[in-house]
C-alpha cells in the first residue's frame, strides 16, 4: 500500500509538472497604448497614442528596478549583427535582435503577428506593409514620426517605401532602419586591361560581359543572383525588375491594378530578352544562384561583375573571405533607356502586440537619431537620411558608400499590396526559366501576367482599393 | 509466507495510518485504476501533441480558414469546400489552378518515388547478395556503407548540391573533364531536377535496402541450398525459387517503408533545389509546405494533408495486403 502511495504522489507530481509545464507564460496583458487593436479596414480608427511614448513615465524607483525588454526580427546577413552590436549601446532597454534564416523571415514575422506575441518591433521587407496594416499588426506611427523623427531630412522613397500604407496617404507604419539598393561590382584590374570604363548602361555593361567570357583574362562576364526558387524569396524578381524599368517597362498600373498589357510589353520583352543574353555570361549552372554563390564568383576569381545589394558589401571588401578583395572597384547599376535601380532595404515598424509599446517608441526615437545614425554607418548600415548620406563619416565608412550615396537617389519599389507574396510566386518561377532559356520570354511574360492579373482581380473585384 | 507478508502488511497500515488503515483509506486505488495513472501522464501528452493536433487539424480542413488572415477568429465550416479546390472542383480561377497545381505536384511526387524506391530496391538488394558472404573487411565494408543513412538529410543535400554544381561539382567534373562528356546542370533544367532528387536519396537510403535485405538473407536456412546442391540445382534455379520467396516479405516490408517516407520527402527538396526550376521538384510535402506556411491558407492545406494521408494509407494497405498474401502462400 505504502509503495501505491509513493507510485500515486509521484504520478500527482509529474502531472502538477506538466500542467506547469504546458501553461506557458503569464496570460497576455493588453498593450498599454493601443487599447485595441487597430480594425483592418481603418487601421487608423484606434490609434495608439504613438506620439507621446512617454507619458506615462514610469517613476525613477521603478525604472531603476529593471529595464523593459525589447525584441527584434530580421533575416540572419551582416546588418542584423550589427544592429545587435548597435543596440548593445541602447541603455534604457536590453534589446535582443532576432536574426532568422531569410527563408524563414516572412513565416516568423507574421506567425508571430498571428500569435499576437513574439517580437516588439518587427524589421519588415517594404513589400509586407500592406499585408501587415491591413491585417492590424503594426502600430501607426505617423504622429510618432511627426512629433520625434526628422522626416524632411529622408529620401522620399525611402520614407515612403519603408512605411507608408496606402502609398501616398502620408500614414507611415515604419521607418527606415537599414536602406538599401544594388551596386555594380567589377574587377577594376581587369577593367584597367582590357581599357574599359564602368558601364554607365545596362547595354554597355553585356558588351563588356560577353568581352570577358570570350577572353583569357577571365572565365565569366556577369553574374547575379538568378534563384527562382521559392527559397529565394525575391531574388530573380529584384534582379529583373530593374532592367524591366530601365528599359521603359513597368510591372503594372498601380492605379487600376491592372497587369495584363502592362507587364507583357514590348519593353519588358526587351528587358526580358536582354537578362537572357547577359546570363549566358556567367558561370555554367548559376541560374539557381543565390546570395552566397554571387559573392563566391566574384571573390574566387571566376567572374567579372556582378550586380548585388550593397548590404552584401562588407563580404567583398574582407580579405580572409574574398580572394579578389584588393582587386575589386564599386559603382552605380547602370540604367538604359531611363536610370532606375530596385530599391531594397527595410522598415522598423512595432508590432501591434507588443507589451512595451513606450519602450519600442523610444528606441526607434534613439536609433534614427543622427548621431546613431552616424554609429551606424561606422558599423556597415545604410542610413536613409539625406544628412547621414552627405556626411563624411558615411562616405569614408567603406569603399561602396559613395556609390550608394549616388545610387539610392535612384531607386525603386514594386509592389506592397497584401497579395505581394502570391504575384511574386509566378514572377520569380516564370522570369527564371526564360533568362536560363526554357521558356519563351514572350510566354513567360504572358503568364505572369495571366496569373498576377486573376491575382489581383480576385483580390479587388470591385477594382483598386480607394 | 504469503500470510506472514499480509500480517507485517496489516501492522504497517496501523503504524502509519489515522483513524483509518491505509488500506481502507486507499481501498479506490485498485490495480486498474494505478495503472491508469500510471499511464495518464504519457496519454495527456499524446492528447496535446499528437491526437489534438490531429483531430484540430481535420477540423480545419473543413473551413478555409488563415492562421494569419483569420488570426483571433473561430474557423467557420464550409463543409468539403476545401477538399473540392484540392481536388479541382474549384469555381473561381485561383480554386481551378489549385485543383491543377495539386494534381501536379502528385504527378512529380510519383515522378520521385517510383524511380528512387526501384533503384534502391535494385540496388540494396544486389549489395546484400554481394555482401551475404563471409570475406576479410565486411564488416569494415558494411559499417562505411552504412554512413549515408546516418546522415541528416539537410546535409546529404547540401554535399549534393556542391557535387552536381554545373561548374565546379565533382560529378560534372567527373562526367566532362575525365570522361568527356557535356556539362550536366542538374539543379536547373526542368527535366532533369528531379533526377538529382533522386540520386541524392538513393545514395542516403539504399544502405537501409541493403541492411533490410541482408537480414532477409541471412534468414534463408542453409539447409534448403544443400538440398538444392544436391539436386545440382543451378544458380538462378537457387535465386529464383529458394532466394527470392524467402527474401520477398522482408523486401516488401523495406519497399514500403521507403515508399512511405520517400512520399514525405521535404528537406533534400528544399536544399537541393528549392522546388525549382519552374516548380518541377515540388513535390506533395513541399507544396503542402508552400500552401501552409507561405500562402498560410490554413483550411486548404489541412484538406491537402489529409488527401496525402488517405492516398499513403491507400498505397500502403496495398502493399501489406501483397505481403500478408505472400505470408499466407509460405
Amino acid at each position: 500500500m505504502h509503495k501505491r502511495l509513493f507510485w500515486l504522489i509521484t504520478c500527482l507530481l509529474v502531472l502538477t509538472m506538466v500542467a506547469v509545464g504546458c501553461g506557458g507564460g503569464a496570460t497576455p496583458v493588453p498593450q498599454q497604448p493601443p487599447a485595441e487593436e487597430p480594425k483592418a479596414e481603418e487601421p487608423k480608427a484606434e490609434e495608439p497614442k504613438a506620439e507621446e511614448p512617454k507619458a506615462e513615465e514610469p517613476k525613477a524607483e521603478e525604472a531603476m528596478e529593471e529595464k523593459p525588454d525589447l525584441t527584434i526580427i530580421w533575416f540572419a546577413w551582416q546588418p542584423c549583427e550589427a544592429l545587435g552590436e548597435l543596440s548593445a549601446q541602447y541603455e534604457a532597454a536590453n534589446v535582443t535582435v532576432n536574426c532568422v534564416p531569410i527563408s524563414e523571415w516572412y513565416n516568423t514575422t507574421f506567425t508571430d503577428f498571428a500569435a499576437q506575441g513574439g517580437a516588439d518591433l518587427v524589421i519588415m521587407d517594404s513589400q509586407w506593409i500592406g499585408e501587415a496594416v491591413v491585417g492590424g499588426h503594426v502600430m501607426d506611427l505617423t504622429d510618432f514620426m511627426a512629433a520625434n523623427i526628422e522626416v524632411d531630412d529622408y529620401v522620399p522613397a525611402a520614407l515612403s517605401a519603408y512605411g507608408e500604407y496606402p502609398p501616398g496617404s502620408q500614414n507611415y507604419y515604419g521607418v527606415a532602419i537599414e536602406g538599401d539598393t544594388q551596386m555594380l561590382v567589377y574587377r577594376k584590374d581587369l577593367f584597367e586591361e582590357a581599357g574599359f570604363a564602368p558601364p554607365q548602361t545596362w547595354t554597355e555593361l553585356l558588351e563588356q560581359a560577353q568581352f570577358f567570357k570570350d577572353s583569357d583574362l577571365i572565365e565569366n562576364g556577369y553574374t547575379t543572383f538568378w534563384c527562382g526558387d521559392v527559397a529565394c524569396y525575391d531574388q530573380m524578381a529584384t534582379v529583373w525588375n530593374q532592367m524591366a524599368w530601365s528599359f521603359g517597362g513597368a510591372l503594372w498600373d498601380p492605379n487600376t491594378y491592372q497587369v495584363d498589357g502592362v507587364l507583357n510589353s514590348p519593353e519588358n520583352l526587351a528587358a526580358l530578352e536582354f537578362a537572357a543574353e547577359l546570363f549566358k555570361t556567367g558561370p555554367e549552372g548559376s541560374a539557381n544562384f543565390s546570395f552566397d554563390q554571387t559573392v563566391g564568383a566574384v571573390c574566387s576569381g571566376s567572374t567579372a561583375m556582378t550586380t548585388i545589394w550593397f548590404g552584401f558589401g562588407a563580404a567583398f571588401i574582407d580579405p580572409d573571405g574574398c580572394a579578389e578583395s584588393g582587386n575589386l572597384a564599386f559603382g552605380v547599376v547602370p540604367g538604359e533607356k531611363e536610370h532606375v535601380i530596385s530599391l531594397g532595404g527595410m522598415g522598423l515598424s512595432v508590432s501591434s502586440y507588443t507589451k512595451n509599446p513606450d519602450a519600442a517608441l523610444d528606441y526607434i526615437k534613439w536609433v534614427e537619431s543622427e548621431d546613431i545614425q552616424l554609429e551606424w554607418a561606422k558599423l556597415g548600415g545604410f542610413s536613409a537620411r539625406k544628412s547621414i548620406l552627405a556626411s563624411d563619416t558615411f562616405i569614408n565608412a567603406t569603399p561602396y558608400n559613395p556609390a550608394f550615396a549616388e545610387s539610392y537617389l535612384l531607386v525603386k519599389d514594386f509592389w506592397n499590396v497584401p497579395e505581394y507574396a502570391a504575384l511574386l510566386e509566378p514572377q520569380m518561377k516564370y522570369l527564371n526559366l526564360a533568362v536560363s532559356g526554357q521558356m519563351d520570354p514572350q510566354e513567360a511574360l504572358d503568364e505572369i501576367a495571366i496569373e498576377q492579373q486573376e491575382i489581383l482581380d480576385e483580390a479587388y473585384p470591385g477594382g483598386p482599393p480607394q | 509466507m504469503v500470510n506472514s507478508g499480509l500480517t507485517q502488511n496489516n501492522q504497517l497500515d496501523k503504524e502509519h495510518s489515522g483513524d483509518k488503515p491505509l488500506r481502507v483509506r486507499f481501498r479506490w486505488l485498485t490495480d486498474n485504476r494505478m495503472s491508469f495513472l500510471f499511464l495518464s501522464p504519457t496519454m495527456l501528452l499524446l492528447l496535446f501533441i499528437a491526437i489534438f493536433p490531429l483531430i484540430w487539424s481535420l477540423r480545419l480542413s473543413f473551413t478555409d480558414w488563415s492562421v494569419i488572415g483569420d488570426a483571433g477568429k473561430i474557423p467557420e465550416p464550409v463543409g468539403f469546400h476545401s477538399y473540392g479546390t484540392a481536388l479541382g472542383l474549384g469555381e473561381t480561377r485561383t480554386e481551378k489552378r489549385v485543383g491543377v497545381e495539386v494534381a501536379e505536384r502528385f504527378a512529380i511526387t510519383g515522378q520521385f518515388v517510383l524511380p528512387t524506391v526501384i533503384i534502391e530496391l535494385l540496388l540494396g538488394f544486389g549489395l546484400a547478395m554481394l555482401l551475404n558472404r563471409k570475406f576479410l573487411g565486411r564488416g569494415l565494408l558494411m559499417t562505411v556503407m552504412l554512413i549515408p543513412m546516418m546522415l541528416t538529410p539537410v546535409i546529404v543535400a547540401l554535399y549534393w548540391k556542391y557535387m552536381l554544381r554545373t561548374d565546379i561539382g565533382v560529378i560534372n567534373y567527373l562526367i566532362h573533364d575525365i570522361f568527356g562528356g557535356p556539362r550536366i546542370d542538374w539543379l536547373n533544367q526542368i527535366k532533369i531536377a528531379i533526377w538529382a532528387l533522386v540520386l541524392a536519396d538513393v545514395w542516403m537510403w539504399t544502405p537501409f535496402m541493403m541492411l533490410i535485405s541482408l537480414a532477409g538473407l541471412s534468414a534463408v536456412p542453409k539447409y534448403l541450398y544443400e538440398a538444392a546442391d544436391v539436386d545440382q540445382a543451378s544458380a538462378w534455379f537457387k535465386f529464383r525459387h529458394i532466394t527470392l520467396p524467402m527474401v520477398t516479405p522482408l523486401l516488401l516490408i523495406a519497399v514500403l517503408f521507403r515508399t512511405m517516407d520517400a512520399y514525405r520527402l521535404f528537406d533534400q527538396a528544399w536544399v537541393l533545389t528549392g522546388g525549382g526550376p519552374g516548380g518541377s521538384t515540388e513535390v506533395m510535402s513541399f507544396y503542402l509546405y508552400l500552401v501552409a506556411f507561405k500562402d498560410f491558407e490554413t483550411g486548404l492545406a489541412s484538406a491537402i494533408g489529409y488527401i496525402m494521408l488517405i492516398v499513403i494509407i491507400a498505397l500502403a494497405n496495398l502493399l501489406i495486403r501483397k505481403i500478408n498474401e505472400i505470408a499466407d502462400e509460405g
